[in-house]
């Protein structure tokens, strides 16, 4: 069991299978050249499994598939079924662009739940921020899944100017169909611009929300980083990732792997352990994954405090969302 | 107290609305959300067939919860939850 200085264990593991992306979102993909890893910096679908097959024999539970954007990996199937041999709920992140070539698949390893990335209900809105005008692509394929009985949640970056207009197009969605909408607060990474006064709190949201409808505040489960709400009557219901305005790691339980082979122990931390390297010397992973699990600092990666007004994204250390998996 | 404010008033959604043929009941003499139920269960045959959950006072209510004098209570049909 993986079990860090803090009492919290560690069962669920996040796979970055690419740093590639088809679309360009500015606040995911920082505003400069486009530098992609070489394929022989990324883990090979040997390593992924091997990799992981030590994270589950430590009691892993539950693994992520990330990117980039995880389904432009070409050996996406055969990672995906690889990883579907262990005893593990196996989940992906998705912007939904390509899902209807891998549902079958998806499908038939036993994958349930699906999150698709969704930050824009409108078209115009859309293509400026993916720079892709796909948005009916993508609405199609979550009306797919949901045809085919994945639960699927859609994740929406609260980004300023944006989510302003479109919190009530999300939530109205929830009446017709059983999607969960997730607000997720504005959060820095290397390159996104972040500051202080892009950020809408989830507080602010739920008020915009309030004005419009009568909610009812849900239950959430352990480890979870949402907390959930919905408009009675309606087959859906919402959330908001709190990540600035109200932290949720005292139970966190999560670990990542980037798709070249590095470990972050948090999403906000700067350390790193490169397990790939080490895999490919043959020497032992193991106790780097402890070390890694035992280094993680109690808040928000050490990096910075819970009061995020404080937070100067210029000081913090990270790698860019795209390089990290979100 | 009087009788009024001792009422709660119970709204229900969807196919829980269905089964019992209205949405806005008000009752008094109830004290939790599981007598609650048995009053429900009671009134509406076929109600127990349905999975709702109750909120009360615009909270999810889990297992047994109090409800107290003039609470709004909401039964709600089955939702997709995350």
């Amino acid at each position: 069991m993986l079990v860090d200085n803090h009492n919290r264990i560690h069962d669920y593991l996040r796979i970055s299978l690419t740093d590639s992306c088809n679309f360009r979102c500015a606040y995911c993909m920082p505003n400069e050249e486009i530098d992609v890893l070489p394929q022989s910096r990324l883990m090979s679908t040997d390593e992924i499994d091997q990799i992981a097959g030590i994270f589950v024999a430590q009691g892993v539970k539950k693994i992520r598939l990330t990117g980039g954007e995880p389904l432009v990996r070409k050996a996406f199937p055969e990672i995906l079924e690889r990883l579907a041999k262990y005893p593990v709920e196996l989940t992906m992140t998705t912007n939904g662009i390509l899902v209807h070539k891998h549902i079958n698949l998806m499908k038939k390893v036993g994958m349930r739940t699906l999150n698709v990335s969704l930050d824009s209900l409108n078209k115009e809105t859309f293509f400026k921020l993916t720079k892709r005008d796909q948005l009916d692509k993508v609405w199609n394929n979550i009306l797919l899944l949901l045809k085919e009985g994945f639960r699927v949640k859609i994740n929406a970056v609260a980004l300023n100017g944006i989510i302003e207009n479109e919190i009530l197009d999300f939530v109205k969605l929830t009446k017709d169909y059983p999607l969960h909408v997730r607000f997720i607060e504005f959060m820095p990474f290397e390159g996104n611009h972040w500051k202080v006064d892009k950020v809408i709190t989830a507080n602010h949201m739920l008020d915009m929300v309030k004005e419009a409808y009568d909610v009812v505040k849900l239950q959430d489960e352990p480890h979870a980083t949402a907390k959930k709400y919905m408009v009675p009557g309606h087959q859906g219901t919402f959330a908001f990732i709190t990540t600035m305005s109200e932290h949720f790691c005292g139970d966190c339980n999560r670990m990542r792997l980037t798709a070249d082979g590095k470990m972050k122990n948090c999403l906000f931390g700067k350390e790193e352990m490169d397990l790939l390297g080490s895999l490919r010397e043959g020497k032992d992973i193991l106790s780097l994954i402890r070390l890694s699990v035992k280094r993680k600092h109690a808040i928000l990666g050490g990096q910075f405090t819970a009061d995020y007004q404080k937070t100067d994204a210029n000081k913090i250390k990270n790698r860019s969302m795209i390089k990290i998996g979100g | 107290m009087n009788k009024l404010q001792q009422k709660i008033k119970v709204l229900a959604f969807g196919m829980v609305a269905d089964k019992i043929q209205t949405s806005v009941i008000e009752i008094d003499g109830i004290s939790s959300t599981d007598v609650l139920k048995g009053y429900l269960f009671q009134q509406f045959p076929g109600l127990e067939e349905i999975r709702f959950s109750i909120s009360v006072n615009r909270k999810q209510a889990v297992g047994n919860q109090p409800i107290p004098p003039g609470a709004e209570v909401a039964l709600l049909p089955p939702f997709s939850g995350g």
